[in-house]
């Protein structure tokens, strides 16, 4: 019931965010069963680019799209972060699912967007896209619950061979989540140095 | 740090030694990662439903107990998002 909702808000706003012409990357379970990780978890987490259109002409056209905030206002500011939650209610059936936009406003977000990789849905005439699987490492770290640092294990053991590793250290380190990575890293290899570090 | 030392601790206890970890799919490609994602969401679903109706109260319908779930789920999640936004809206990270 829920998953089949899932997919349905996940598709409804990749045709929004395409057609809009907004650059955007999944952070949830498409992003993590993508990268060899595959977990029941009904997130519809997105991270948009909000570079070359106001926020305002964003919301505008989230909401002629049929999302409905769900806070008034609706955009949450957290320091320098913003991001905006709506709720999308799929046709014929009364259950509203949420739908989470990050906005890429930091560098490493909008790194994080360019780096993005585009794939597909089974039957779906549209293009998606997902975080790198570096990305998405420290976004699990930046969650900060067990769950997501379990995830950023599992996303180490799955790709390990294809990690940048001076790339993931690099970005962790400025955004003061090294002590987060190493801690997974051993979690995930407990007999291994990580690549490019000293044992 | 003490909250992460913690977590750390709890996950040694969760996550499995590489050699008792799940099969990875590498041998798939992406897409077909992608597809199996769905069908492992899709059986969650009526493994989902087959719990509810041991659940259900007298008088209560599965749309509503699934709309009670669900929100217990949004719950987390957007605790997860506004601890996101901490780290990442941190003017000392970059």
């Amino acid at each position: 019931m829920v998953g089949n909702l899932v997919l349905c808000a996940l598709r409804h706003v990749a045709e929004l965010l395409n057609r809009e012409g907004i650059e955007w990357a999944i952070a949830g379970g498409v992003a993590l069963s993508f990268w060899d990780h595959t977990r029941n978890t009904k997130d519809a987490d997105f991270l948009i680019a909000v570079d070359n259109r106001s926020v305002d002409d964003i919301l505008a056209a989230f909401q002629a799209a049929g999302l409905r905030p769900k806070r008034t206002p609706p955009v949450v500011t957290v320091g320098e972060q913003r991001f905006v939650q709506f709720w999308y209610e799929p046709p014929e059936i009364d259950f509203e699912i949420q739908v989470d936009f990050l906005f890429a406003e930091r560098a490493f977000q909008q790194r994080a967007i360019e780096r993005r990789l585009p794939t597909s849905m089974p039957d779906w005439d549209l293009k998606l896209y997902v975080l790198a699987c570096e990305d998405l490492i420290v976004f699990k770290l930046a969650a900060g619950r067990i769950i997501d640092f379990a995830d950023a294990a599992a996303l180490l053991r799955a790709n390990r061979s294809l990690i940048d590793f001076t790339l993931l250290r690099s970005e962790c380190q400025q955004l003061l989540l090294a002590t987060e990575l190493d801690q997974v890293w051993h979690e995930a290899f407990p007999d291994a140095a990580m690549p490019g570090v000293d044992a | 740090m003490r909250r992460t030392r913690n977590a750390e601790s709890v996950m040694s206890q969760l996550l499995p030694h590489p050699d008792n970890g799940p099969p990875l799919h590498s041998h798939l490609s992406p897409e077909k990662r992608i597809e199996a994602w769905i069908e492992l969401m899709k059986f969650g679903d009526v493994c989902f439903l087959a719990g509810l109706q041991h659940r259900l109260q007298p008088g209560q319908d599965a749309l509503s107990a699934a709309r009670e779930s669900y929100a217990r789920y949004t719950e987390a999640q957007d605790e997860k998002l506004l601890k996101m936004a901490h780290r990442f809206g941190d003017r000392h990270g970059r």
